[in-house]
């Protein structure tokens, strides 16, 4: 499931570049470089999406991988540097400037896009637990995270006050009597979006209101009707 | 905290600032360099006079070590700016297409990195900036008045703008949307909660129609109360209910909220500067959490204004 999300994702990107790339190829020995663009590019967005969306999105395992690959490829680049000496003069200075630059600025996005993923993680633990389908979202790790966190709390609480407690009040997942303890994602938040394709369709509002999408239209919505197109690459997050 | 509270839900000027950093920017180099592999692309090889587009923190980097001169955009001229002025100063219901997306935080970092590469000076573009902005920040303040529960356009709007009105946007439409779930389905979500003062309260409803009334109009400042009128008798007696139910489960809660955010909303309307973000107000939170909010929010607008003043 991870997968086809991260296809989509591409997808959309390379639809990005493309017209990108065509109004800038013109240019002599353009900066872009798409493939390593693109990746960029949706690690950009996958920040933006996981910081803006109310839902936990789908872990993109294979971007990442091909990101931290290449974090460890530079800081190869800047160790062969520091230890091969200052050689051929400032221009080599330079260049590692360049590289330890960019290199702190794809740590932060990636950094940017775990601590976001884990904030909703804290949130939503329990409701990630209960549900198999939300877990397909998690990363190995965030999952093991997710469990160890759980049962800790769990200890935590029950250490302190739970047990004192009668043995009818000691759950913390309890839904019956019109209380839901478990927090979820609301889906019915409103987020920020720019439309990124030429008419992708019509959104139903429901009560009969209907707004048509246009590419670079900017609207606030509820998330659950917007959703489809987040997905299929139509409209971005902002 | 994974996520510090002024990260949560809405983005940090700084952040938006970051991500401005990547658009691309013309320069003539002044000396050559060689082609540099990053991991989001290459640097192409430079060759002096031979001009090339870049990500703008690559600009940067090369403007202060005087190895390039950057070619501010077309739109950052005095002249494209007059007219986009005008533009702008001529529709106050739209904003004008003629602006980027990131324009603010472009615009904010050529005039700190490279104030000598613009056609005019420095200041004439920045007044010229900063005379659209309050133009366009006027225009999505009168906006806020066309606030409902179900959608907003905003077209044309920039990043950096979008930001200083998200907290407040999200916060109020979720709200209106809670309202009006309650009002179309009590039954369902609130049959619990309501149980206990259904019997007592029915005297109270105009009372707490009342304040609710009050807070609206303070919330969004409204100058006409037409629209007051209109969102209240939309939302109707079925709110009151809702309204009950808050009050008796959490007391003050909405009045504090609301207080809250119409502080905030006069603050940016007297001070007609670049505020940051709009503090989070917090829905549910005791005063504590309100102060701190306020002291984050002090800080950021500090941050800010110096990087708009180019410090």
């Amino acid at each position: 499931m991870g997968d086809e999300r991260d296809l989509e994702i591409d997808d959309l990107i390379s639809n990005l570049d493309k017209d990108y790339y065509s109004a800038h190829s013109a240019t002599n020995g353009s900066y872009l470089t798409i493939q390593k663009t693109r990746d960029f590019n949706s690690l950009v967005q996958l920040w933006t999406h996981e910081r803006t969306c109310p839902d936990i999105l789908p872990y993109a395992h294979e971007l990442l991988d091909t990101i931290v690959d290449r974090v460890r490829g530079q800081i190869e680049v800047i160790e062969e540097y520091t230890t091969s000496g200052d050689s051929s003069g400032g221009n080599a200075k330079l260049k590692v400037l360049f590289v330890e630059t960019e290199l702190e600025r794809v740590k932060f996005l990636v950094r940017g896009y775990l601590r976001a993923r884990i904030h909703k993680i804290d949130n939503y633990y329990m409701h990630i637990l209960n549900n198999p389908d939300v877990q397909h979202k998690l990363s190995q790790s965030e999952l093991r995270y997710t469990k160890r966190r759980a049962n800790q709390l769990k200890r935590y609480y029950d250490h302190r006050f739970l047990a004192s407690l009668p043995q009818l009040l000691q759950r913390l997942d309890d839904t019956a009597g019109g209380l839901h303890m478990i927090d979820a994602p609301d889906l019915d938040e409103v987020v920020f979006i720019r439309v990124l394709r030429d008419s992708p369709g019509e959104v139903d509002l429901g009560n009969d209101d209907k707004i048509e999408l246009r590419k670079g239209n900017i609207y606030v919505l509820p998330y659950k009707v917007i959703r489809r197109y987040v997905d299929d690459g139509d409209v971005q997050l902002m | 905290m994974a996520l510090p509270l002024k990260q949560v839900g809405t983005f940090m000027p700084s952040e938006i600032s970051f991500l401005a950093e990547n658009t691309l920017v013309t320069i003539i180099p002044r000396q050559a360099m060689e082609s540099v592999e990053l991991i989001g692309g290459t640097i192409p090889s430079l060759r002096p006079m031979r001009r090339i587009e870049i990500p703008i923190w690559v600009a940067i980097l090369l403007k202060k070590q005087s190895r390039c001169n950057i070619v501010p955009p077309d739109w950052l001229s005095e002249e494209n700016l007059k007219i986009t002025y005008d533009a702008e100063a001529a529709n106050m219901t739209r904003f004008s297409a003629n602006l980027p997306w990131e324009w603010v935080e472009v615009g904010e970092l050529i005039l700190a990195s490279a104030p000598d590469d613009l056609a005019s000076p420095p200041h004439v573009i920045r007044n010229l900036l900063r005379d659209i902005r309050e133009v366009r920040q006027a225009k999505a303040r009168a906006g806020l008045k066309n606030l409902n529960e179900s959608y907003l356009q905003l077209d044309n709007v920039g990043a950096m703008e979008l930001n200083e009105i998200r907290s407040f946007v999200t916060m109020s439409m979720n709200e209106l949307r809670t309202m009006q779930s309650t009002r179309e389905g009590p039954e369902q979500q609130d049959a619990d909660v309501a149980t206990n003062d259904e019997d007592e309260d029915e005297d109270d409803d105009d009372l707490l129609q009342e304040s609710y009334d009050d807070s609206m109009r303070t919330t969004t400042s409204y100058p006409d109360s037409n629209d007051t009128v209109r969102h209240s008798s939309r939302l109707g007696s079925d709110f009151a209910s809702t309204e009950k139910e808050r009050s008796s489960s959490m007391p003050d809660s909405l009045v504090t909220s609301n207080h809250h955010s119409a502080a905030s909303i006069s603050h940016r309307s007297t001070q007609s500067r670049s505020r940051s973000a709009l503090p989070q107000p917090p829905i549910y939170t005791d005063d504590n959490d309100d102060e701190e909010d306020e002291d984050n929010d002090m800080e950021i607008d500090e941050n800010y204004l110096n990087a708009v003043n180019g410090n």
